[in-house]
């Protein structure tokens, strides 16, 4: 009896650390952050890097407090010229700003073993498999800025992309309207890889192409954006973007012709979108995963690939989104529908159809457990990919994420994703951030 | 020495007589008490906006040292003439914007310089030397206000009885409400 127990114990310890190998999941929360208004991750994250409401109304304010910022701030800001030189411009002097009192860096490594029993390699041990220098924070009352530089090892090599760099001017005193420049994933996304994923496998709708070198959400635009929120009297609100991007698939923009994206979404009940709406005592640590609420949303996104009739791509994408938050739970999916027309060779039109529903509940504060269900289907046998992720993530400390997943293919006919075969298999990853 | 003693009773008698017929004649009034909640209370101030009477502005004084304008907010009563003080071993400027424009020029250590301010509004004090420096005065209709201490308290003494618009300012936001000042006693509001 005793035996069969310890046998038991040791199985279930080995199958847990096997289950905890890989789990790559870019990095988004940012230290920097925490040591600026001193308080815990768990303030803006669910668990590093999902968002939780008040998270939302934080990034959605330029990363600042919706109300009463400066009362929360722990290091002010340097000015550059007083506030009353507002009144002198433009006849006399230059608007004043402001910097940061510490240079808003944060880092974040990545490690991460994957187990992959159908490939060559069947244990891979990446420490790290990358390290992001994280930037973000506020020039003053109007703008703001966020940037992402990571280094991938892979192999023997090591690949250095700028995954988001971008700034945000407020237009309006509220963050009803705002002007985003630079390089960033377009609000157009259903749900973003770096501020709600918890897994390694991103969303099947925003990593699916139709074709190969073709446009996948996932890829980061460069361009304009507006984009705002705007709380509504029950709580929730209203959130929005509209942009205009030069336009990407596996490589950079060879056209001139630019992307378009618009995207909306209603938030019913919860916390507001834009904050609070009324002073805050204080910054809450705790149970800020609860925020009953739910919102819908819509999104499309037209663009165009390649420079001459031979090779041309143009793309267009439509869907909509649920999120639903219950108590602990929270529910969420996208359907999108994709369409690609194609000079070059084949059948010159391509429909996609991708759709997820995941559960991310709080089993305790500090564990969350993940169920995913996905498929997304084309037409040219590019892309058949019916799959469960699930998964679990854990906080050994609040900048210390411990988490696991195991993808589940239907099959190997429902494991074609993006013109490559993909596997069961198991990944772990160690994430730590300062 | 019974004359001596009459005088001096007299004289007492005289006294009270002359001190209730001036307590008579001051105006009597409550006063207004309360809360304003700003992160940094020395930089707000409370204010009666419009009392009837004619109020003479005197005189006030702002410092510059440390390349910092202290106080930083200053309220006065129309007509008062403010010196400005440069404290520093640097030079220092003053000008102000706002409900009146004016510029002092620049001056060194140790030397004063003045100006009357005759229009009700808000001025901003700048330095055109040190662009981080600012301040502000508050020219008021009367001289019924009152800045809050660290915990954000203030009291307003001998409002004369009637309603009025009190408003609470910090960092050029304003808040106002309406209130009912009694003849004793004082009346309660926050902000």
């Amino acid at each position: 009896m005793k035996r069969s127990f310890a046998k038991v114990v040791i199985v279930s310890l080995m199958l847990l650390l096997v289950v905890l190998v890989f789990s790559t999941r870019r990095a988004s929360a940012i230290p920097s952050f925490a040591r600026r208004y001193e308080t815990a991750c768990t303030t803006c994250h669910v668990l590093p890097p999902k968002l939780n409401a008040f998270g939302v109304a934080f990034k959605n304010n330029g990363y600042r407090m919706s109300e009463d910022d400066e009362k929360f701030i722990k290091q002010p800001d340097i000015p550059m010229g007083s506030p009353g030189w507002k009144k002198v411009w433009p006849k006399g002097g230059v608007w004043p700003g402001a910097i940061q009192d510490r240079v808003p860096l944060s880092a974040a490594i990545e490690l991460v073993t994957d187990v992959a029993p159908k490939e060559p390699v069947k244990v891979d041990f990446a420490f790290p498999e990358e390290v992001e220098l994280l930037m973000g924070g506020t020039l003053g009352s109007r703008f703001s800025f966020f940037g992402d530089l990571a280094f991938e090892f892979e192999g023997g090599s090591t690949n250095v992309d700028l995954e988001r760099g971008h700034l945000n001017m407020r237009l309006t005193e509220s963050p009803l309207l705002n002007l985003r420049m630079g390089r960033f994933e377009t609000g157009a996304t259903p749900f973003s890889r770096f501020t709600y994923r918890l897994t390694d496998k991103d969303f099947i709708v925003s990593d699916f192409r139709a074709v190969d070198g073709g446009f996948r959400f996932r890829s980061r635009q460069q361009g304009f954006e507006l984009w705002g929120a705007k709380n509504s009297p029950g709580g929730g609100g209203l959130q929005y973007s509209l942009g205009l991007v030069n336009g990407s698939g596996s490589s950079n923009d060879d056209n001139s012709h630019k992307d378009f994206y618009a995207s909306g979404s209603y938030k019913f009940r919860g916390y507001g979108v834009a904050g609070a709406g009324k002073p805050l005592d204080s910054l809450k640590s705790t149970e800020n995963y609860i925020d009953n609420s739910v919102e819908v949303g819509a999104f499309t996104y037209i663009g165009r690939l390649g420079d001459s009739p031979s090779n041309e791509i143009r793309y267009n994408r439509a869907g909509f989104k649920v999120n639903a938050y219950i108590k602990r739970l929270n529910l969420f999916g996208a359907y999108v529908h994709g369409r690609e027309l194609v000079l070059e060779s084949g059948p010159p039109r391509i429909n996609t159809n991708a759709w997820f529903a995941e559960g991310d509940v709080v089993i305790l504060p500090w564990i969350t457990g993940i169920f995913r269900y996905e498929q997304a289907i084309g037409d040219r046998g590019f892309l058949q990919v019916k799959r469960v992720v699930p998964g679990v993530s854990m906080m050994l400390r609040a900048n210390i994420i411990l988490s696991a997943e195991a993808p589940v293919y239907f099959g190997d006919k429902n494991s074609l994703l993006n013109g490559g075969t993909e596997h069961n298999g198991a990944a772990f990853r160690l994430a730590f951030f300062f | 020495m019974r004359k001596a003693i009459g005088t001096i009773i007299y004289s007492f008698l005289l006294i009270g007589l002359l001190a209730v017929l001036v307590s008579a004649a001051l105006p009597g009034g409550g006063d207004i008490i309360g809360t304003l909640t700003v992160p940094k209370t020395d930089q707000a101030v409370v204010y009666v906006e419009t009392v009837t009477g004619a109020f003479h502005g005197e005189h006030a004084k702002m410092d510059q040292r440390n390349k910092v304008f202290s106080p930083y907010v200053l309220p006065v009563v129309k007509g008062t003439t403010v010196e400005f003080i440069n404290s520093d071993e640097l030079q220092h400027n003053v000008f102000g914007v706002g409900a009146d424009e004016f510029n002092l020029g620049n001056w060194t250590k140790g030397i004063a310089r003045e100006h009357t301010f005759n229009k009700l509004g808000e001025v901003a004090i700048l330095c055109n030397v040190h662009p981080e420096m600012e301040a502000y005065i508050l020219v008021l209709q009367n001289p019924y206000f009152a800045k809050p201490d660290s915990s954000g308290k203030f009291r307003i003494e001998d409002v004369p009885p009637g309603e009025y618009v009190v408003k609470a300012w910090y960092h050029g936001k304003t808040k106002k409400q309406t209130i009912k000042v009694p003849a004793t006693g004082s009346v309660t509001v926050a902000f």
